[in-house]
């Protein structure tokens, strides 16, 4: 997270670079005129060869201050300040001939290096004159004499670390400026100096040479430390994913508070490259390292202690990534002042980041707690582990995602929706042609009425094709005209194979031929067929009792008032209506096994009929076909809700039956309307045994006892549609 | 007068209340006009027993097992440890036990153990005998106290034992790491070496003529 927004004091990297042409991969650095120390050196070889080839020595005394106009004024004034400083020095060499280590180095580098240019160390900057300056009131209460001592320990250390510093290894130059210290100290010792002036003076000392001397003491030649930095700069940068939460570190990461501190401790981390003097770096780091108990004060809420703050602090170098920072460290370490380094805060905070950085180095999969295979595979890059920022997105989009779907699924109610009324209309439609053709078919069936005799042929047309095609006429018209008629064939020929029905052994025993006549063309002049005609149709019509209303019909049929009356009846009254009803107790016991009279079902197996039990559910079935795949398309559980709904339903359920009532007998569209508007009635006097008990107290059984072919279905289909519309 | 300064390393495995116990010591003498919420684990403090002024800085450590490996670069130099254990965990005594073995092996100036048991206000949880703490320390050469961070029970004997052990330290001359020096010439004795620093802390304990009898709080700094 912190990786991924720079603090703003940031610097980019190519800047950092050595600006070597060859494409050299080290970090530069302006005191090396922004080569590293390898390019550096080769350079200035490069330079010094120049020179000794060009005998002009004033060209190459202002050598450094070709560079730029802003050095040139700058080496004119160290001119003027060297000047002093050689007054000084031979008025010294006068008076303090007893101190001889100094002299004995002025000595040796005079021999090589006076007059010629002026040393490196003497290019002062203006920090190096910031320092003089604020130091300048402790220097001041120092004696001259000792000012004077201690300028030449400075300048001696100084000459010599310019002259050795190519050539002696870093501990050597670490030796050498650690006891240049030591010297000092006890130098301050021997005059008395009271502990707090000691103190600010060893602090000039150590600021002022270390500046002074910065180029050639950090990151000498002699050591591998560049090699380090960026060995540890890249990995740091492999570990790039860890987290505060891998290092058991609290920082609370929504906190804006504690974000603001972390970016200021990693602005102070990274600013300890740009300080010069060792106790600046170090200062950096205590800085940095006292924002870390900030936040962690903020984080967790109390005062920090060790074990959470060098997490933290492991944490803010991670994301850091300070430049140079091995170079810092062994700069800070060898030439800090020991006594004072390893003692206070600084010390302290400083062994904090080493150790942080050894554990950076060190880290594995085992101190952060992850098993081998998830470190090794963060450490390739292969997976990315998920930050407090990243999980934040990841339920951001989870609930985007999450609307997105609740989005879709309104879409897809509102659609369910207007299938479900789609589907509703469509049952209506069919309904309504369910009617249509109903009352097509009585039409039909008036007609047929007079065509009776001639339909011998008919049947075998219906049977082969009634049940697949939807726009022949419903196939109970012709079934029952069909069955009709050749039960009364079949009838007529059992009348004489002999078969003794009390009422026909009266009449006539027409021979086939008769019978045909019979058939064809009716002769209404024969007293006889009159009554054959009319016990047939009593025959033709209870067939039709399979839906539970034929006794209705077998009344009103052959009779339109009759039909008209029973009707009437049942819209008026229940009682009448119970009365004309008794009559079909037995029908609608039997509705399910669709013969009404043992005497006929053992007809239709004689003959070839039987088929037309099956042709008679033709158009029942063909609604339910029709109707029950989409209902199981739509609804889960279709039959479910018939059950529990009792009087509502009831009258829509029977609809159906009031319609094959109507198609049976109507011949006028009121009756039957009248019918169909009070289905219930119609239900309710088919359904009532000889015990009716009212319309109430009927209740539930009205469900059940309508036939559970089509109508049940359709009913169900209805009930259950009706609901998630709702 | 003679001031001596050393440090002080904290050593112990992780929740025995090492830095409870620091920031009680510290605390303490801070309470009087600074917020008790100090984060930190470094503090200075300074004790003057008889003539001899002691500046200790104190050293806290993380105890988590994996920053173990690193715990040379903070005992390094160190004058004395604090090794805390929890008197209700038998586990953070042998810890201290591998603490002492490794001190040994690497640090060769002579230092000031200071054995503490911590948590004795979970006295009826005791794992740890007083008597089998006592002998270890006596073994190592150091001392066994017991504290409750909690209760601020016997830190302050601690701190001050760890200093009076410095001083014996001092007048042995080949203990080099602790710096040594006279500051009489200094003048003014209230004149502070060193401007206390915003999180450090300064006491100062002035002995009675009796000493080890009387040891009263003058003030703080």
């Amino acid at each position: 997270m912190f990786t991924k927004k720079s603090p703003a004091l940031r610097i980019d990297e190519a800047d950092l670079k050595c600006k070597s042409r060859s494409g050299c991969d080290f970090f530069g650095n302006p005191e090396w005129d922004g080569y590293c120390s390898h390019c550096y050196r080769k350079e200035r070889e490069r330079q010094q060869n120049d020179q000794k080839k060009s005998p002009n020595r004033g060209d190459s005394g202002s050598r450094t201050s070709a560079d730029s106009p802003l050095s040139l004024a700058v080496a004119k004034r160290f001119n003027k300040f060297e000047e002093k400083k050689q007054q000084q020095r031979q008025q010294q060499e006068k008076r303090n001939k007893f101190s001889k280590l100094a002299s004995s180095l002025r000595k040796s580098t005079s021999i090589r290096d006076t007059g010629r240019l002026p040393e490196p160390w003497l290019e002062q900057s203006p920090e190096v004159e910031r320092i003089k300056q604020d130091y300048a009131t402790h220097l001041a209460s120092l004696s001259p004499e000792l000012r004077q001592l201690i300028n030449k320990y400075i300048q001696g250390l100084c000459r010599s670390v310019c002259s050795d510093a190519n050539n002696i290894s870093a501990d050597e130059l670490s030796e050498k400026v650690q006891k240049f210290y030591q010297i000092l100290s006890k130098c301050m010792d021997a005059h008395n100096i009271n502990q707090e002036l000691k103190e600010s003076v060893l602090d000039y000392c150590e600021k002022f040479t270390m500046t002074v001397l910065h180029r050639n003491l950090f990151c000498p030649p002699t050591t591998t430390d560049e090699e380090k930095d960026l060995a540890i700069q890249k990995r740091i940068r492999q570990l790039n994913w860890v987290n505060a939460k891998h290092l058991d570190c609290r920082i609370n990461e929504t906190s804006e508070e504690v974000r603001d501190l972390v970016y200021t401790s990693i602005t102070d981390l990274l600013g300890m490259d740009s300080e010069k003097a060792p106790q600046d770096k170090l200062q950096a780091v205590v800085k940095c390292c006292r924002n870390i108990f900030l936040l962690l004060q903020s984080s967790v809420g109390g005062p920090a202690s060790a074990d959470e703050f060098l997490p933290a602090l492991i944490f803010i170098v991670l994301k850091a990534n300070p430049a140079r920072l091995k170079s810092n460290i062994n700069f800070v370490t060898r030439f800090c002042n020991a006594s004072r380094l390893m003692t206070g805060e600084g010390g302290y905070y400083f062994t904090n980041l080493c150790c942080a950085v050894s554990f950076i180095e060190n880290m594995t999969a085992q101190s952060l707690n992850l098993p081998e295979l998830e470190f090794e595979q963060y450490m390739s890059g292969e997976v990315v582990p998920t930050s407090t920022w990243d999980s934040a997105l990841m339920m951001y989009e989870g609930i985007s995602l999450m609307y997105e779907h609740i989005a879709a699924l309104d879409d897809m109610h509102k659609r369910a929706d207007s299938v479900l009324e789609g589907t509703q209309l469509l049952q209506n439609t069919m309904k309504k042609f369910v009617f249509e053709m109903k009352l097509n078919v009585e039409d039909i069936l008036a007609r047929t009425q007079i065509t009776l005799n001639s339909s011998e042929k008919v049947p075998t047309d219906i049977d082969t094709e009634n049940p697949l095609s939807e726009l022949l006429p419903p196939p109970i018209t012709p079934q029952v005209i069909a069955g009709g008629s050749q039960k009364l064939t079949s009838f007529l020929a059992s009348e004489k194979e002999a078969l003794n029905l009390p009422g026909i052994t009266k009449y006539a025993f027409p021979s086939d031929s008769e019978l045909d006549a019979l058939g064809t063309d009716s002769t209404p002049g024969d007293g006889v067929l009159p009554l054959p005609i009319s016990d047939s149709q009593e025959f033709l019509l209870t067939p039709s009792s399979t839906y539970g209303f034929s006794s209705l019909d077998e009344l009103a049929t052959p009779d339109e008032l009759c039909a008209a009356q029973a009707s009437l009846n049942f819209v008026q009254g229940l009682s009448a209506v119970n009365y004309d009803i008794d009559i079909s107790d037995t029908c609608s016991d039997s509705s399910a096994g669709l013969s009404p009279h043992p005497s006929f079902v053992s007809m239709p197996e004689q003959k070839e009929n039987s088929s037309c039990i099956p042709q008679e559910t033709g158009p029942a079935s063909l609604l339910d076909t029709s109707e029950s795949p989409t209902s199981k398309l739509l609804l889960p559980s279709p039959m479910k809700p018939v059950i529990p709904g009792p009087g509502g339903d009831s009258g829509e359920g029977s609809s159906p039956p009031v319609v094959s009532l109507t198609t049976a007998h109507s011949h006028s569209e009121e009756e039957s309307e009248l019918k169909t508007v009070d289905p219930t009635v119609g239900v309710s006097s088919l359904t009532s045994n000889s015990e009716y008990q009212g319309f109430t107290a009927q209740g539930w059984k009205i469900q059940s006892i309508p036939c559970d072919t089509g109508p049940s279905d359709l009913n169900s289909n209805k009930k259950s549609k009706g609901d998630p519309a709702n | 007068m003679r001031t001596i300064e050393g440090k002080i390393v904290v050593l112990g495995s992780q929740g025995v209340g090492k830095t409870s116990m620091v920031v009680r010591y510290i605390g303490k003498m801070f309470s009087h006009h600074i917020s008790p919420t100090i984060g930190a684990s470094f503090f200075t403090c300074k004790i003057n027993i008889d003539d001899t002024r002691v500046k200790l800085q104190v050293w806290d450590t993380a105890g988590q097992e994996r920053f173990r490996s690193m715990a040379p670069m903070y005992y390094r130099n160190a004058n004395a440890a604090l090794l805390v254990f929890d008197i209700t965990q038998y586990h953070t005594f042998t810890a201290i036990k591998n603490w002492v073995k490794e001190l040994q092996r690497n640090v060769e100036e002579p230092m000031v153990l200071a054995l503490v048991g911590n948590k004795t206000d979970l006295v009826n949880q005791r794992k740890v005998l007083r008597e089998e703490a006592h002998q270890y320390a006596v073994s190592i050469g150091g001392t066994y106290f017991e504290t409750s961070a909690l209760h601020d029970e016997g830190i302050e004997e601690v701190f001050l034992n760890s200093a009076i052990g410095m001083i014996k330290l001092s007048e042995d001359s080949q203990c080099t790491s602790l710096r040594i020096y006279d500051s009489s010439e200094a003048g003014s004795p209230t004149a502070i070496l060193q401007p206390p620093p915003p999180l450090s802390a300064a006491v100062q304990l002035d002995k009675g003529p009796s000493p080890g009898e009387q040891e009263r709080v003058l003030g703080c700094c």
